[in-house]
């Protein structure tokens, strides 16, 4: 069953695995704390904060860029 | 009436994607060579590269150099780009080619092996009893993410093999379907599901790691062992 987690978890699997993964993760503590905390992982990893790039660092981005294309762009 | 195990998961937030007529309107005027299309190329996939970079390199330095060669390469070469309307998933191939070639030159050299399931997944013990699994999915993840616990989240991931890693990243950070991450690298569908797959237990094994010894930890691994 573990091989089919993320499938699971991404909505990819067709319904009578999905059903068989839930009736036994609510009958199994242990898989359902697996599950659990499987799907915790991949939102945290989700969640992640991202560095943003203001509009000031893309403009000398672009300079930069320019110089070093020695004309091209 | 059956009881869910876990709903489904929400889609990625970290996803801003443009619609993708824009980014066919955007790869046909920079097709044409027009120059004045850079700038907002630039501002488009400027910060995605850089996050994907830093990502798979680990170090903000090497992330801007994967985010300038990415898209001076990406922009001088766009001529060869087919499909205009596959422009993102281009920039991502260019991207993960500059991360694949800067680890070949010696840096961040990754730990090169594969990942089983069975290390991955807790195995009963010797008397057939079922393995003790910590619940700590209860636990205020998107607090503890404010604080040390993205550190070793982002380590976790560095530690990934390679294969693994690119595509956690492009299909859990950078939001690519499956098929979109499968043609970035020129791989299966398939393989990208099973390397994703794997490469998500390796992570929850190290969260696991992390966040069991937290107050409450081990009283919810009991309880989930029961």
């Amino acid at each position: 069953m573990v091989e089919y987690l993320s499938d699971y978890l991404d909505g990819d699997l067709d319904a009578a695995l999905r059903r068989t993964i839930d009736e036994h993760g609510g009958q199994c503590p242990p898989c359902r704390a697996f599950i659990r905390t499987l799907r915790a992982t991949v939102e945290a990893v989700r969640s992640l904060p991202r560095r943003r790039l203001g509009r000031g660092a893309v403009r000398s981005l672009v300079v930069a860029l320019r110089k070093a294309s020695g004309g091209r762009l | 009436m059956h009881r869910r195990a876990s709903g489904d998961l929400p889609p990625v937030a970290a996803g801003t994607r443009p619609p993708a007529d824009d980014d066919r309107r955007l790869a046909l005027a920079l097709r044409d060579g027009r120059p004045e299309a850079f700038e907002p190329f630039a501002e488009r996939f400027g910060p995605l590269i850089l996050n994907f970079g830093r990502r798979m390199c680990g170090h903000r330095d090497d992330a801007e150099e994967v985010m300038q060669e990415t898209l001076l390469k990406a922009f001088l070469s766009l001529k060869d780009l087919r499909d205009p309307s596959a422009l993102r998933a281009w920039v991502y191939r260019v991207a993960a080619n500059a991360c694949m070639k800067m680890r070949r030159r010696g840096r961040h050299q990754p730990m090169e092996r594969p990942l089983s399931l069975d290390e991955l997944v807790p195995q009963p013990s010797g008397d057939g009893a079922p393995p003790q699994i910590a619940d700590w999915s209860n636990l205020p993840l998107d607090r503890l993410l404010r604080g040390e616990l993205s550190a070793a989240l982002e380590q976790a991931i560095l530690a990934l093999p390679k294969e693994f890693r690119v595509i956690l990243v492009l299909r859990d950070q950078e939001g690519l379907s499956t098929r979109e991450a499968a043609d970035v690298l020129g791989i299966s569908a398939t393989l990208v599901k099973v390397r994703l797959h794997r490469a998500r237990l390796a992570l929850r094994r190290s969260l696991d790691a992390y966040l069991a010894g937290r107050p409450g930890g081990a009283a919810r691994r009991r309880r989930a062992g029961r």
